[in-house]
């Protein structure tokens, strides 16, 4: 039988506020326990919640972006569950009236295959606390400080159909949140976590199969494995014909494997309703039409232009803007460089531009941990390198010195080119009298050359450019020694 | 009312009940759920929900951090804290 697996996703996205959701304090993360926790927080009897207008607005700015019809009138409502990290015995969520509704996300997959994943809803709530379970013996420890930190819960449909599918549907909300700054992303801190909805049918005609929750699985790569155990293990259980019991799983990543958590039996009874605190959240259109306004050019139209005016491959375009730092990089870097040159060069140089960055530079940030925020080499200064490739002082080859020498702080690539006596010999004059001193030094070479090895001419281009430490120039190395030997 | 169905609510508000406080209970949700069953009679077609009884939509606060650390008086609310964190009994699932 040919199984189909079915995924949807579940991405609690933390929003980019300074405080929370429905208190004033801070949501910074990693200060001592319970220093963040205001009397709001803490579900003191008496309190009320206020709501934060940054987070309904990044929540808002979100849903323009997936083209997502937004709730002119959305209602908080009371999640009911007990548990100590919760201290109001409920979650304030959204449930009938979500402030996001439907919308679409196109996704590009690494072979280049796009698909577009429906988003069913986005509804803003708050986080709950943390629990400690080993820092006290026989005790939990709670710390509320996450507690009411502003959260959008972006639900997909069923609509992801491999591993690969749901990873980079993830990767690619990833990267829009980020890009919009309605979240730092950040997985490691919990920023961004996923719980994936895994089941398997015998085909794609047949109805959903019972479905198993992954929880909290926070990086990409294990999102992929958990997924890829989950559905192995579903299609092993339904072929020894065991049935699929609907529950929460976990991924434990030092096994790849998933357990069980808990089954779903009574917890799903959250006994939602409108929460009395709240009233509803009014969004006018003169508010949408001025987040619409401040809305960036977002990664995918980046990175068509890229494709249609720069003519950039499809794998620069879409490497480009991966991050909007990124791109904005490339950006700049290319602004500088197309500086009074005509239109029709800009491909070229974007074509260089783009080499540069996605090659020496991204390894030489990737070896250093180093965000494109913090680059040693500003976009203008790779300009300026690019520059003298393009205006023959200097090889590519040499270039990379000149990059290194910039990266170690050397100063521009004028200085380096200056200070390394770097500068690309094209005086034919010293080029010929190079050559005739090397024809000079390999006189058996050059015999076997003119008895017809062609393979010699190579090594006598390879000895040409040892003699000038590489700063000949090769086209010119290549013409006068074809010249000379002729 | 069903005694399962009591059961289920107690088990779901985590409450544990005596016999005589669970008959009481029983009555109690019984004369509620004829109200509401009186209530649900009521033609609301056309009728909005209502979220809230007074305000029409919700004044927002400016996203600014104005609580200061308070664990200090945390601490002597709480029964039983320690480094700074709330101490519960043992929860693992």
């Amino acid at each position: 039988m040919s199984w189909q697996c079915v995924i949807g996703l579940e991405i609690h996205v933390q929003l980019a506020t300074r405080s929370k959701l429905f208190s004033g304090a801070a949501t910074a993360y990693g200060a001592d326990p319970n220093t963040q926790t205001s009397w709001v927080d803490a579900a003191l009897p008496g309190t009320l919640p206020v709501p934060n207008a940054e987070a309904v607005r990044l929540a808002a700015l979100f849903g323009l972006a997936i083209d997502a019809e937004i709730a002119h009138r959305s209602v908080f409502a009371r999640k009911n569950y007990f548990y100590p990290d919760s201290p109001k015995g409920y979650q304030i969520s959204q449930y009938e009236t979500p402030i996001v509704g439907r919308g679409v996300l196109p996704v590009r997959l690494d072979d280049g295959r796009e698909i577009e994943v429906e988003i069913v809803r986005a509804h803003l709530e708050e986080d709950a606390g943390k629990s400690l379970h080993d820092v006290f013996h026989g005790a939990t420890g709670i710390d509320l400080n996450r507690a009411g930190t502003p959260l959008i819960e972006v639900v997909s449909a069923p609509c992801l159909y491999s591993a690969e599918e749901a990873v980079a549907y993830l990767r690619t909300v990833h990267q829009l949140v980020r890009w919009l700054g309605v979240s730092d992303g950040n997985m490691a801190e919990g920023s961004f976590r996923c719980d994936a909805n895994v089941s398997v049918r015998p085909g794609p005609d047949a109805p959903l199969g019972t479905r198993c929750e992954i929880k909290n699985v926070n990086s990409f790569r294990f999102v992929e494995k958990a997924i890829e155990f989950e559905i192995e293990r579903q299609i092993r259980a339904l072929e020894n014909g065991e049935t699929i019991v609907q529950e929460t799983r976990l991924y434990d990543a030092a096994q790849n494997r998933t357990r069980p958590m808990r089954s779903k039996e009574d917890a799903e009874d959250y006994r939602y309703f409108p929460d009395p605190d709240l009233p509803p959240i009014v969004i006018d259109e003169a508010f949408l039409d001025g987040l619409r306004a401040s809305m960036p050019e977002l990664p995918r139209a980046r990175a068509t232009r890229y494709q249609q005016v720069l003519q950039l491959s499809p794998y620069d375009a879409f490497k480009l803007t991966e991050s909007r730092a990124l791109s904005e990089y490339f950006e700049q870097a290319l602004s500088a460089l197309a500086t009074g040159q005509p239109s029709t060069r800009h491909p070229a140089l974007a074509k260089m531009a783009a080499n540069w960055i996605n090659g020496e530079l991204a390894s030489a940030l990737n070896d250093e941990d180093r965000p494109i925020e913090q680059s040693r080499v500003a976009p203008g200064a790779l300009a300026g390198l690019i520059r003298r490739i393009d205006d023959n002082t200097i090889s590519g080859k040499i270039a990379k010195d000149v990059f290194q020498g910039m990266w170690a702080g050397e100063g521009g690539a004028d200085a380096v080119i200056e200070a390394r006596g770097l500068r690309q010999v094209t005086d034919t004059g010293a080029i010929d009298a190079m050559i005739g001193d090397l024809l000079a030094q390999f006189p058996e070479q050059v015999t076997k050359f003119r008895a017809g090895d062609e393979k010699i001419f190579q090594f006598l281009v390879g000895q040409a450019m040892k003699a000038t430490r590489g700063k000949a120039n090769p086209a010119i190395v290549n013409e006068r020694l074809r010249a000379m030997l002729g | 009312m069903e005694r399962s169905t009591i059961h289920k609510l107690a088990d779901l508000a985590r409450l544990e009940l005596s016999p005589e406080l669970e008959n009481r209970l029983a009555d109690d949700l019984e004369k509620l759920l004829g109200l509401v069953s009186e209530l649900q009679q009521v033609d609301v077609s056309g009728v909005l929900p209502m979220a809230h009884p007074q305000a029409e939509r919700a004044t927002l606060r400016s996203d600014i951090v104005t609580e200061t650390d308070r664990v200090d008086a945390l601490e002597r609310l709480a029964p039983d804290m320690s480094q700074g964190l709330f101490r519960v009994p043992k929860v693992i699932e």
